[in-house]
């Protein structure tokens, strides 16, 4: 039932792939590599190196990369850039329009791995429709993500994490006054990529926060490299965000401008490790420069908070949580404190089951008061 | 003594973690610690007995206090208070008992073991009330 298929991998095969009418030789490979097909899978695999060639901006001319996942629960979240979605099962619906006139255009598909049969399926019902030159990347998206490249996000879920006030960091890394002063998406930051090395201060302390870098477009690569050195700096959560800026002014209008941009961003939550914890970082930077953005609200026993707490802190000790819960404020997010984040946690699993619309989060350290405002934090490993 | 009391250690945790593999369900020890603080906190503290600490007893207490299923001494059983018929009598003035007036009751005394192991005196993180 198995059988072991060769993966093409070279660039003189792509090359030959991509010239029109060329003819398709799946045998004469200057390098490959042994993979195990299973049943069902389409005869023609690629991978990662190969794909590398196709998700190029400036965009390859010649070729399509198709997600084969479904839009919400996988695509929006992250997928390779440059890709088309065109969900296996929507194949039938959308295909006709986003698919290439051309019929001898590379198609290449992908899915979530070896054991996903979606892009093979899609791969199938394009060869009946008579597309002549058809790969499969069978390894897919986990595999591109493993090998070191950068997923991407398309515009309108960016929009969503915005509108969710989602915790991330949105760098544009295009020049600044040529182009992020004339117009930037609400939010970000202006990193340009030359610039990078001088201004990545400007950046998150977290290492594990979300960072969406984007500039002008599928014809500019600068966020795919400034993806690429955020990640040197040691940043896992990296993105790209492929159709930048022009796509958001098409869909959504132009965004602020340098006038707009004069006063400084205020820093926003990043999220913890554990559900619902924001950094100690992100937390202090946030009580420092920009406090009337969030509620601090303290849980601990009043005797506790007596001995000091958080300046403009609301007392809410944690045992009249269930019956006050009403009288939390909704206007701005909720930073429940505590000593040690243990009642803290639970301020805010109370909160997520009683009040679920409320925006809470808690801090996971040992904090230290004194009666003057001033005190020591140490976030928990 | 000291023998006597690793053996009720032992005894406890094995027939602990025997009730737990017997019932295939992943506790959410969060949703015990809302139970707790909500139901069995709110009324120890309105009644003389006072708010009971996790971190008062070790694993092997709270385990062989479920099991034993004595509340107050005996009088009745520590189960009656997790069933769905104490939630349903409650659920008009708590709000945890309403949210988790459908949660079955073995679940719920999952949830509740594995807070109460997880804040033991010997636990991964002691829990107490206040």
């Amino acid at each position: 039932m198995f059988h072991p298929v060769k993966t093409i991998v070279s660039a003189s095969m792509l090359a030959a792939l991509l010239a029109s009418g060329a003819a398709i030789c799946t045998t004469a490979v200057a390098q490959e590599t042994q993979q195990v097909a299973k049943a069902g899978w389409y005869s023609q695999i690629v991978n990662a190196d190969f794909v590398k060639k196709i998700a190029q901006v400036p965009k390859v001319e010649g070729a399509m990369l198709i997600d084969s996942r479904p839009t919400a629960r996988k695509f929006d979240l992250g997928h390779i850039q440059t890709a088309v979605n065109i969900p296996d099962s929507a194949f039938d619906k959308l295909a006709p329009t986003l698919l290439p006139a051309d019929k001898a255009m590379l198609l290449v598909f992908y899915c979530d791995g070896p054991e996903c049969m979606l892009s093979h399926n899609s791969a199938f019902k394009a060869e009946k429709l008579g597309y002549t030159k058809i790969r499969v990347y069978a390894e897919g998206y986990p595999d591109w993500l493993a090998k070191g490249h950068t997923g991407a996000i398309s515009v309108p879920y960016l929009k969503k994490l915005i509108d969710e006030d989602a915790p991330l960091t949105l760098v544009d890394s295009r020049p600044k006054e040529r182009k992020y002063d004339k117009g930037h998406i609400p939010g970000a930051i202006s990193i340009p990529d030359l610039q990078f090395d001088k201004l990545s201060d400007r950046l998150p302390a977290d290492k594990a926060a979300a960072l969406y870098f984007y500039c002008e477009g599928l014809s500019c690569k600068l966020s795919s490299d400034s993806a690429i050195k955020a990640r040197k700096l040691g940043y896992t959560k990296v993105m790209v965000v492929p159709e930048g800026y022009p796509a958001w002014e098409k869909l959504y209008g132009a965004g602020p401008t340098a006038e707009g941009a004069a006063t400084p961003a205020k820093p926003t939550i990043q999220a913890g490790k554990e559900s619902g914890t924001i950094t100690v970082a992100s937390f202090e930077k946030i009580f420092k420069e920009a406090p009337d953005t969030i509620h601090v609200v303290d849980v601990r026993d009043p005797a506790e908070i007596a001995t000091g707490t958080f300046k403009g802190a609301i007392a809410f000790p944690i045992n009249t949580m269930e019956k006050r819960i009403e009288e939390l404020p909704s206007d701005k997010p909720i930073v429940f404190v505590c000593g040690t984040g243990a009642r803290s946690g639970e301020a805010h699993d109370m909160a997520k089951l009683y009040r679920p619309a409320l925006k809470t989060y808690f801090i996971e350290a040992d904090i230290k008061w004194s009666k003057d405002g001033s005190y020591s934090i140490v976030e928990k490993k | 003594m000291k023998h006597a009391h690793m053996l009720k250690t032992v005894a406890a945790v094995v027939l602990l973690g025997a009730s737990l593999t017997a019932f295939a369900y992943d506790a959410d020890w969060k949703r015990g610690r809302v139970y707790y603080r909500s139901v069995c906190t709110s009324c120890h503290t309105a009644n003389p007995v006072g708010a009971i600490n996790p971190s008062t007893k070790t694993k092997a207490d709270w385990g062989g206090y479920l099991l034993n299923d004595k509340h107050a001494k005996g009088k009745d059983s520590v189960t009656k208070y997790l069933s769905k018929e104490y939630r349903a009598s409650i659920k008009a003035s708590n709000k945890a008992a309403e949210k988790f007036a459908d949660v079955p009751d073995k679940e719920l005394l999952e949830d509740l073991k594995a807070f109460l192991l997880k804040g033991a005196k010997d636990g991964d993180s002691p829990a107490t009330c206040s």
